[in-house]
């Protein structure tokens, strides 16, 4: 598949409040992701991260602020960006070559689906399983046909919503690493939720870290590249990554009216600006509720 | 009694594993088989008996002809003659008409309140009322309201069949996976790929399940419904074998359309799960 040139992302003061809630899941949320860029959204259960990811896709409609993707704002889906979910959801009544054509359908371009799909496929080394129903397939073949699926339209950004959480050890490692291969490769600009701060070392350029009630960035932390092969750098990455999340968790449970960047009791060794220069504003943290 | 044995258990080393394989397979469908063929012969049997009681009673005696012998008998000349087809294609037009005009309302109402909430919230109420209404007592007013007796009778089929469909296509669309509304969404689905793509697929069972049920209710109405005007047709038939006092025939019309019903009920279940997309292991 071709380089694909990604989208730049600008998150500008978003609030969200659901229907039902009492509090925001998101307050005041601003962040910026260069075309490219690999992010890792990490933070506790609840505390926003999926809400911020599926504002971002266009799912749901914040209620203050808004999303730039290159410079236009957020108002729905798009092909554009799509968006990989925990559960890979295919169309049991459909082959694996259908369900990866779905999006190619659904944009007029079915056409294209004969050229495409077996591209697609061999991209995520399911050839052999084109004609296949889907209820076939081991769930980390699903959740590849998903990656498929999503890539068919050629989208400047991926949006990945813990989509390997629900896999083996195994399986897991191998689809992390060749979504961040295939993402690095076709350059396309990657937001993956997780609450695994092994996987943000691992797949991730940026990690940022939030704290929940209400939803809040809290801290950027830059990762290493070498992280990515494993070994000593990806354990130093992890380690350090894991400190500044806790830093930040416990941080939260103190009233501090410091942004948590100033915080001088922080341990985290604050890394160089990124290369490609990846500000994001930080949030200035209020008081909190005890 | 020792050679027997020896015959009856043959050495297990001589049944290969392909045999094995072909026993376990068509063990339980000769089991089925054979239960089925008891449970026929027994209504045989009953049938049968109530022949021999009602031929042994001198005040019933009138009506021997019901008993499996003459039934039989008339049946063969029935279907040799033409007379089965006959009766039988007017009917099942009738039934077809009337199960295409209530699919054709009771799946997009279905589908409509299987979807939206206060499309459910509005219809419940009116719609679990008109269920109610055993279709016959709409008969008068069928009557008046379609010019020919057939438009009368197939309104009444569709008065009947369109519950089961309506309901069993909403319950359909309540069930299906919210995730699957979201995935096509955020591929940019628009209303129609949505439609085509997720829900009629997904529900494809449930319709034909309750087309399933509603041909087991219209072919209940359709009998009574024949009753009326019409000269052609099963019910027409069994009032017309009455009046003639020919209960060999009224019998053999009575066996006809139980077999047609199972008939058109097996062709049915055979078509829902050759299309179903759900695993059965
Ligand atoms: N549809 C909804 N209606 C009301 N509240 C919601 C809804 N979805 C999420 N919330 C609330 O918003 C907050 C953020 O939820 P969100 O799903 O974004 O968290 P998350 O960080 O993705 O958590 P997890 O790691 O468990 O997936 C939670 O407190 C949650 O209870
Ligand atoms: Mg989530």
């Amino acid at each position: 598949m071709a380089f694909i040139h990604g989208a730049h992302i600008q998150i500008e003061a978003l609030s969200h409040r659901y229907r039902a809630a009492r509090t925001n899941a998101l307050e005041d949320v601003s962040l910026t992701i260069e075309p490219g860029e690999f992010v890792a959204l990490i933070g506790r259960s609840g505390c926003g991260k999926s809400t911020l990811l599926h504002i971002m896709a266009g799912l749901v409609m914040p209620t203050r602020g808004q999303v730039l993707i290159d410079g236009a704002t957020v108002e729905g889906p798009s092909p554009e960006w799509v968006m990989m979910f925990q559960q890979p959801s295919l169309f049991p009544w459909m082959s694996v070559a259908q369900n990866v054509a779905l999006g190619l359908v659904f944009n007029r371009r079915g056409h294209d689906a004969k050229r495409r799909v077996p591209e697609l496929l061999e991209l995520v080394q399911l050839s052999e399983f084109s004609d296949r129903n889907v209820q076939d397939l081991s769930g980390g073949q699903q959740q590849r046909v998903a990656l498929a699926r999503s890539l068919a339209l050629k989208p400047k950004v991926l949006f990945l919503d813990e989509p390997f959480s629900a896999l083996d050890a195994f399986t897991r490692a191998s689809l992390q690493r060749d979504v961040r291969t295939i993402a690095r490769e076709l350059g396309i600009t990657t937001v993956l939720v997780t609450h695994d701060v092994s996987e943000a070392a691992l797949m991730a350029e940026r990690a940022v870290i939030m704290t929940s009630n209400p939803g809040r960035i809290r801290r950027n932390v830059a990762i290493d590249r070498k992280a990515w092969d494993g070994g000593d750098a990806y354990q130093a990455e992890r380690m350090s990554l894991m400190t500044a999340y806790e830093d930040v968790a416990g941080d939260s449970l103190q009233t501090s009216s410091l942004p948590p960047a100033a915080s001088s009791t922080s341990s985290v060794i604050q890394r160089p600006p990124l290369e490609k220069t990846a500000v994001a504003s930080m949030p200035v943290a209020s008081v909190r509720r005890a | 009694m020792t050679r027997l044995a020896v015959i009856a258990v043959p050495p297990q080393a001589t049944i290969n594993q392909r045999g094995a394989d072909m026993i376990r397979i068509l063990r339980p469908l000769a089991r089925s088989g054979l239960l089925s063929a008891v449970g026929i012969a027994g209504l045989f049997v009953f049938w049968w008996l109530g022949g021999l009681i009602v031929a042994g009673n001198p005040r019933t005696v009138a009506f021997a002809d019901f008993a499996p012998a003459p039934t039989l008998a008339r049946l063969g000349e029935m279907l040799t003659s033409g007379a089965v087809a006959e009766m039988s294609v007017p009917s099942l037009q009738r039934v077809g008409l009337g199960l295409f005009w209530a699919a054709l309302i009771g799946v997009p109402l279905g589908i409509l309140v299987g979807r939206i909430r206060t499309a459910r919230a509005i219809t419940n109420v009116p719609f679990q009322f008109l269920r109610m209404i055993s279709p016959l007592s709409w008969m008068p007013i069928a009557v008046m309201a379609f010019a020919s007796w057939d438009g009368a009778i197939i309104f009444l089929i569709a008065v009947a069949a369109v519950w089961p469909i309506l309901f069993a296509t909403a319950a359909g669309v309540h069930r299906i996976d919210p995730a699957w509304f979201k995935v096509a969404r955020n591929l940019g689905a628009n209303p129609y790929h949505m439609l085509t793509r997720v829900i009629l697929p997904a529900i494809s069972q449930d319709i034909l399940t309750g087309i399933r049920l509603a041909l087991g209710v219209a072919w209940i109405v359709l009998v009574p419904a024949e009753y009326l005007g019409v000269t052609s047709g099963l019910g027409y038939a069994i009032n017309d074998a009455r009046d003639t006092l020919e209960y060999d025939r009224l019998a053999a019309t009575v066996l006809v359309i139980g077999v047609i019903g199972y008939g058109l009920d097996a062709v049915l279940q055979q078509f829902i799960k050759r299309l179903s997309w759900i695993r059965q292991e």
